[in-house]
Parts: C-alpha cells; sequence; structure tokens
C-alpha cells in the first residue's frame, strides 16, 4: 500500500490504523491506515464496493470497527472520537430527514440536536448558501427533488461551522448547474477556517466522478476490495501511470527514433507530435546526451503525466470501464 | 439558548417533531373521545349501579382512570412507536447521532418524552374529570363505600388511581421502545406490542385457572396481576392494591431500557 501525503506541519486531521469491517464473511474494509491531512480536501476513490462508504461511516461514527484505530481531530478512543464528532458534518449515502418536517424545521431541529448556538441567522445562511431559500426551504422534505434534498443535506452537515466535513457523492442527483455550485461550495468551505480553534477545514470527499476529484482535491486515497492503494497528491496518481515515460520532440524525429532504438532505449510510440521513450526517472539526461553527440537537438523533453483515469486504473488494476 | 441545559434543548426539538405528527394527535384525540364518553356515561348514570346510590365527585377520577388504565399498556406501546419507530424508517438516527450525542441519551430522551406526554395526558384527563365530578357529583356517599369495597374513599384513593395507571403506561412505553429497536420498525414495534398485551390477558387467565386449580398460591397470584398490567388492580375488593406492583413496573421499564440501550449501542447504525 502506498501511503503518501504532503508535508504538513500540522497534525492530520484523521488518522487510521489497521482499519477493519467485517459484515458476515465479507472484509469491507481491510487493514487500512491512512493519514489525511489536516486542510484541503481529500478525496476518497474506487470502484463500487471497494469499502469507500464503510470506510466513511465508521470515521462518522456511524458503524463499529472491527479492528483499528480511529484517531478524529487528534482524539483517540471511543470518548475521543465522540467528543471530536461534535466537529465533524457527515453526509453518507443519502440524505436523512424528518420527511413531514420542512426543509427549515428539519434545520432547526438539528441545530437544536447538535447544540449549535447559531440560531436562526445560521438557519438563514445555510438555506441560502444551498439556495433552499424562500418557497423551497417550506417544503415538506417528503416533497423534495433529489437535488433539493441533497442540497439540504449539505447544509445540515455545516451547522455548527464543523472543523471536518465528511462528504460522499455529494453530487448526486444534482443536475449539471448544482454540481458546479456545490463543487466551488466544497472550494469555499476547504478555503474557510473553521470555528474550532482557527483550525483549517479539512473536508473528505468520496466520489465516482474522477473530473470531479481532480477539479476539488488536494490529496486522493483510491480503494479497491476494501484495501486502500493509494494515498497522495493528485498529481502523483498520474505519475502512477506514466512512470518512466517520456516525451521528446527533436530537431529529426525519425533519425532519433532510429539513433535510440540503436542505443538500446526502448521506443513506445512516435507521432508527428515526437517520440515517447521508456526511461526510469533520473536518466533523462542521457537521452538528450546520446542524441546530441549524433548532432541531434531536442526542442522538447518532458515526463509523461498520465490521467488521473489512467492512474486510477494503474492503481487499481482495473482493465477499463466505469468505475462506481 | 447557550444557557440552557443541552438535554433540555433536545427534549424540546423532540416535542416539536413528535407535536407535528398528525398521527400522535388523532391517538390524542381517541383517547380524548374515551375519557369524554367515560364521564357523559358516569354523568348520564349518576349513580353507582353496583348500589345504586348516587357517585360522590371523588368517583368520577376513579371511572374516568378505570379506562385509562385498561388503554395504558396500548397508549404506551403506540407512542412508543411514534417516538422510536418512524426514525428506523427514514433512517434519521444517523442525523440525530452524527455529532457525537450518545444513543444512550437519545433513548432516555425519547423514553423521557413519551413519560412527560403521558403525565400531561393524566392531569388533564384527571382535572377534567375532577371539574366534572365536583359539578355532577355528590359531596358525600358513605353508603357506596360501605357497600362496594373497591370504591375510592375518597380524593387521596383516587389520586392513587391516577398514580398507579401512570407507571403502567410507562412500562409499556418501554417495552414499545424494545420492540421497535428490535425489529427496527415502527409495525414491527406495535404489532408485537399489541399482541404481547392480548397474550398477557390470556395468560392471565390461564393464571387465574392455575391459581385457583392447582397451586392457589401468592406467587400465581402476583404474576397474573403483573402480567395483567395492574390495570385494574388498584383499590380491589380481594385484588392486591396496585401500589404493591408499583416497584416491579418501573423495575421492568428499567429493564427494557437497559436491554434497549444494550441492543442499540452494539448495533451498527444502519442508513
Amino acid at each position: 500500500m502506498t501511503n503518501t501525503t504532503p508535508e504538513n506541519n500540522q497534525s492530520p486531521a484523521v488518522t487510521v490504523s489497521g482499519l477493519s469491517k467485517r459484515f458476515g464473511r465479507v472484509r469491507a474494509v481491510d487493514d487500512v491506515t491512512l493519514n489525511i491531512p489536516a486542510g484541503g480536501v481529500y478525496g476518497l476513490l474506487g470502484p463500487n464496493g471497494s469499502g469507500k462508504t464503510t470506510l466513511l461511516s465508521m470515521l462518522a461514527g456511524f458503524l463499529n470497527p472491527t479492528a483499528g484505530a480511529i484517531t478524529l481531530l487528534g482524539e483517540t478512543g471511543a470518548a475521543g472520537q465522540r467528543a471530536a464528532l461534535r466537529h465533524v458534518g457527515a453526509l453518507i449515502e443519502r440524505p436523512t430527514f424528518w420527511p413531514y418536517l420542512s426543509c427549515r424545521d428539519n434545520l432547526r431541529c438539528l441545530q437544536g440536536i447538535y447544540a449549535s448556538h447559531g440560531g436562526d441567522d445560521e438557519i438563514e445562511e445555510l438555506l441560502d448558501t444551498v439556495n433552499l431559500d424562500g418557497d423551497a426551504a417550506t417544503r415538506k422534505f417528503r416533497a423534495c427533488s433529489t437535488g433539493m434534498k441533497q442540497r439540504l443535506g449539505i447544509a445540515a452537515t455545516l451547522l455548527g461551522n464543523p472543523s471536518l466535513l465528511i462528504l460522499d457523492e455529494p453530487t448526486n442527483g444534482l443536475d449539471p448547474s448544482g454540481i458546479v455550485e456545490v463543487r466551488e461550495l466544497i472550494r469555499d468551505l476547504a478555503a474557510a477556517d473553521s470555528t474550532r480553534n482557527g483550525q483549517p477545514r479539512t473536508i473528505i470527499l468520496a466520489s465516482h466522478l474522477l473530473n470531479e476529484v481532480e477539479q476539488v482535491c488536494d490529496c486522493v486515497g483510491v480503494m479497491a476490495r476494501g484495501k486502500l492503494l493509494y494515498s497522495g497528491p493528485v498529481s502523483g496518481m498520474g505519475t502512477t501511470s506514466s512512470n518512466g515515460r517520456v516525451h521528446i520532440r527533436t530537431t529529426d524525429d525519425d533519425q532519433a527514433a532510429n539513433l535510440l532504438s540503436e542505443a538500446g532505449w526502448e521506443l513506445l510510440d512516435q507521432s508527428e507530435d515526437g517520440l515517447n521513450v521508456a526511461a526510469t526517472p533520473g536518466r533523462e539526461w542521457e537521452i538528450t546526451r546520446d542524441l546530441a553527440n549524433a548532432g541531434i537537438y531536442v526542442a522538447e523533453l518532458r515526463p509523461t503525466v498520465g490521467s488521473l483515469e489512467a492512474g486510477f486504473m494503474a492503481v487499481t488494476g482495473e482493465s477499463g470501464g466505469e468505475n462506481e | 439558548m447557550t444557557n440552557i441545559n443541552p438535554v433540555i434543548v433536545a427534549l424540546r426539538w423532540e416535542w416539536f417533531r413528535l407535536s407535528r405528527r398528525v398521527g400522535f394527535w388523532a391517538i390524542v384525540g381517541i383517547l380524548g373521545l374515551f375519557v369524554v364518553g367515560a364521564l357523559a356515561i358516569a354523568v348520564g348514570m349518576r349513580f353507582v349501579p353496583a348500589v345504586g346510590e348516587t357517585m360522590p365527585a371523588y368517583g368520577f377520577p376513579h371511572v374516568v382512570f378505570d379506562v385509562l388504565s385498561t388503554l395504558a399498556p396500548f397508549l404506551g406501546v403506540i407512542l412508543a412507536g411514534f417516538i422510536f419507530g418512524g426514525e428506523f424508517g427514514w433512517g434519521t438516527w444517523r442525523a440525530s447521532l452524527a455529532r457525537g450525542m450518545p444513543a444512550s441519551r437519545l433513548i432516555l430522551l425519547k423514553i423521557l418524552l413519551g413519560a412527560v406526554v403521558l403525565v400531561v395526558i393524566w392531569i388533564v384527563a384527571w382535572c377534567l374529570a375532577a371539574l366534572v365530578g365536583l359539578v355532577a357529583g355528590e359531596n358525600g356517599a358513605e353508603g357506596i363505600i360501605q357497600q362496594s369495597p373497591g370504591f375510592p374513599e375518597g380524593w387521596g384513593d383516587a389520586g392513587l388511581k391516577f398514580a398507579s395507571a401512570w407507571p403502567v403506561a410507562v412500562a409499556y412505553l418501554a417495552l414499545g421502545t424494545l420492540l421497535c429497536v428490535i425489529g427496527r420498525s415502527t409495525a414491527f414495534g406495535v404489532g408485537v406490542g399489541i399482541g404481547l398485551i392480548v397474550a398477557e390477558t390470556i395468560g392471565y387467565r390461564l393464571l387465574g385457572l392455575l391459581a385457583g386449580l392447582i397451586w392457589d398460591i401468592e406467587l400465581v397470584d402476583y404474576l397474573r396481576w403483573t402480567l395483567q398490567g395492574v390495570s385494574s388492580g388498584l383499590l380491589g375488593n380481594d385484588e392486591p392494591k396496585a401500589i404493591v406492583f408499583l416497584p416491579a413496573l418501573l423495575a421492568y421499564a428499567g429493564l427494557f431500557c437497559w436491554v434497549t440501550l444494550a441492543i442499540f449501542s452494539r448495533r451498527d447504525l444502519d442508513s
């Protein structure tokens, strides 16, 4: 398992160690160890049944781990996790509210239960933030569209301005403009500090949309078959699929291709744009040396960064098709 | 708001949700019909049929609580269904417990709400009956007391009748809670709960037969009266006084709560 996170002076928002969850004979989450740095957006990717939602449910305190330990916002143990959960907003699987209450009353109820002190101003601000103000606020939850329910779910996670947000596919059911709005909201929320000791807010975002993760997240974790296969910067996912691949443009690509082949370099492909050559990182200079010695000059040489999709496929071992 | 105890605040919002359920008010309305019906019959007859004398003022609460005592087990179970069961169907346990509130606190809060609602219903019914009694009843009724030992001897006994019916309802509220949690549904909790009440009545009759024919010992008597929910035990002729069973009822309520918490805390919180 790869577990690389960016350099960060602050203690991680979430640390899990050897975390497992079994449902009968099924290992939904299998010995996951993970650090999620404080601040920023951490994406969680994985195919259906990979264990993402189970992992998030354990972080949110909904599921009891079979084994392993969770440190949430620096708090450990059952009592510690419960204390930390006061500063955690979670929307997992689907938004759940009392169907006979209006959107506004649902939020007021939860505000009372969570002992959030924002009062009516907080409710109105949140309704406005998720575009549920006006008539939508007075609509009964059971009469809301899927998108409205999802928006209300996001609003509920923001009650009390929590330090950690756990969002499980928050753009599900939203129309394209709604998806864009929610992504912008997530970025804005990540940029703002939480009320808890002025700490930066951390957002964990599980999504099946690779471009969403690419656009919104700073770091990403990839799960498959209950295991965490990769954890690190989003950009690192691309290089995972392109290790040892260099793109070259020269003054004479045909001659360069012949020369490099004769010199023992593996020519991967050639097009009008240039050559792709297999080269382990750190040996790129040898290519320029060989070409220069033959009187061929390099116009461009760069490691090829693969797409997140390609990286995802490489990490999960998927041969193709839709991921979740 | 910051100075108010979080438990009181949470209790307030529990009540807010319960009070917005049409079904809850329908149950209260039906109960009200029973109370008013019992009072109407008492006023219409204005005498105790067994001895043919006029009903004293304190007899009216007695009559009303005869009805309420019979309904108390059903009321307790149905109220539990309203307070607890919906949370499973809607998946709102997750919403309520998302910020680290202990499940034990939330469950006890809900049972407390049910107990408070029952107290309010009891007080309203008792006050209404007492008011009607003061208007329509007689001041004294020595003859009735002498000829009908089961009849209350004064306002104190009428108050005791009130005090006995409430723990019955609370015990069944706790039982209904347990059943809802076991079955994770309102339908299961209320359905099985009402089934158990019926089974208890049958069991009471069977134990009565055993007590009369075979054992005739106090333990069997105790069991059968407890089984019946002491619905008519208080101030009965040869029946044990219900006050004897109050500790047993409260112990039942405590046991049901404890088992409910044990089951709930061990379980995952499914959506």
